[in-house]
């Protein structure tokens, strides 16, 4: 073999070592999307659903829509005392522009739009913001109108987000808030899963199954 | 045509090395970009931030007290400090410097427990100042998933992310096991990476 041959395979060699080092998931990292799918920017522990059909089963799933989501805007901070200091959760409320009901109804006097109301960790806001004109898919909890102390919540500007006397909803699950992802696929907004050869009719309530997500590889 | 040839051939020869000299440069710009072995996500996205010293402080919020809460908020930190190199300070009152303020709330439906950093620090990737952590007790129906929530929220504190098998940062209810952290996560909450 000649040396230019040699030098070839050697740098071809070099580049392929360090393109596949790189992103690489040595702790099961649940996918992460583009830097432009919205991120919540919290992390938690929560039973993850076998399908679409277990999100719409479960006991505080109560409307399931589809539709478009439009833009976020501030809603009402969760207190957890009248003097909660360090640890009050502000919450972002994204009005959902309701194409069709795909379970339950929606609540008396809705205009054709439910307001989701969601926690943002700080710094991330500006990220989740990129959910505005987004379809999606959504399976959601009504909250209590009177959320409030009896709930251990002290909520400041309670109607904050929303027109007045609107309930508000949030994800019945954190596998449960589906969008179009940046550059195809769909995005799963809280669990920050990415699918990306699946399309929105893979989550309605009737199917059993997800989609192969980002991080599985292919069978 | 003999100058031809030489010609072409010191062209041939210009294209090979400007051509390798790229593939080079492209080499040392991916090995530069190269993330680590595990994914740990900058703040501010707040996933799995690092905390800003070994020293991980806490107190219990609002609504603690009660289910169990308290008592798998404090074998969390016990047995976090006992894995790793960190010491742990309880503190009866909540304050500005608090690395972990542990709460309850159970409204976050489908969630057993929810880290979020809420103060990282300005200029610094993934340090986090301040951290809260929510334990939904309608969700954990005994001890073992109450511990395994806390100890996996307080993994999220002290930098971790979703893992491995019979590892805390597993998600979801469990029957057994999980009740220590990995060899492989340790090692990563000690060097605080």
């Amino acid at each position: 073999m000649n040396l230019r041959k040699s030098s070839s395979l050697l740098v071809l060699l070099l580049f392929g070592i360090s393109f596949a080092s790189t992103g690489a998931v040595g702790c099961g990292f649940l996918g992460g999307g583009s830097p432009t799918n919205p991120q919540t920017g919290m992390e938690g522990d929560y039973d993850q659903m076998s399908g679409p059909s277990e999100l719409a089963k479960l006991p505080y799933t109560n409307l399931v829509v589809s539709g478009e989501a439009g833009s976020p805007n501030e809603g009402r901070v969760w207190a957890d005392s009248p003097n909660d200091e360090f640890g009050a959760l502000t919450t972002t409320v994204v009005p959902l522009f309701v194409d069709k009901v795909e379970q339950g109804q929606l609540p008396t006097g809705a205009d054709g739009t439910v307001y989701l109301e969601i926690q943002l960790a700080p710094g991330s806001e500006a990220s989740f913001d990129s959910i505005e004109g987004r379809e999606g898919i959504f399976y959601l909890n009504r909250l209590p109108d009177d959320l409030g102390p009896s709930n251990g919540i002290y909520p400041i500007d309670a109607e904050a987000g929303r027109p007045k006397g609107q309930p508000l909803f949030q994800p019945s699950h954190p596998e449960g808030i589906l969008v179009e992802a940046a550059g195809g696929g769909v995005w799963s907004v809280e669990s920050a899963v990415s699918y990306p050869n699946g399309n929105l009719d893979d989550f309605l309530p009737s199917k059993q199954s997800f989609p192969r997500p980002a991080s599985e590889p292919a069978a | 045509m003999n100058w031809i040839s030489h010609i072409r051939t010191r062209l041939d020869s210009s294209k090979f090395t400007i051509s390798m000299v790229a593939v080079l440069l492209l080499f040392l710009f991916a090995y530069s970009s190269t993330a680590n072995g595990d994914n740990y996500p900058n703040c501010p996205f707040s996933k799995g931030c690092v905390p800003d010293n070994y020293e991980h402080t806490y107190c219990y919020g609002a609504n603690m007290a009660g289910n169990g809460l308290q008592n798998a908020a404090g074998y969390s930190m016990s047995n976090f400090v006992t894995q790793t190199n960190y010491s742990k300070t309880y503190m009866n009152s909540c304050t500005n410097s608090t690395d972990v303020v542990f709460k309850r709330n159970d409204s976050m439906s489908g969630k057993r427990g929810r880290y979020t950093c809420m103060l990282p620090r300005s200029g610094a990737d993934y340090i986090c100042l301040r951290a809260r952590v929510k334990l939904n007790s309608t969700l954990l129906a005994n001890t073992l998933n109450k511990n395994k929530t806390a100890c996996h929220e307080v993994g999220h504190s002290g930098g971790l992310i979703h893992g491995e098998p019979n590892d805390r940062m597993v998600s979801g209810t469990v029957y057994s096991g999980h009740i220590h952290y990995t060899n492989h996560h340790v090692k990563h909450m000690n060097k605080r990476q």
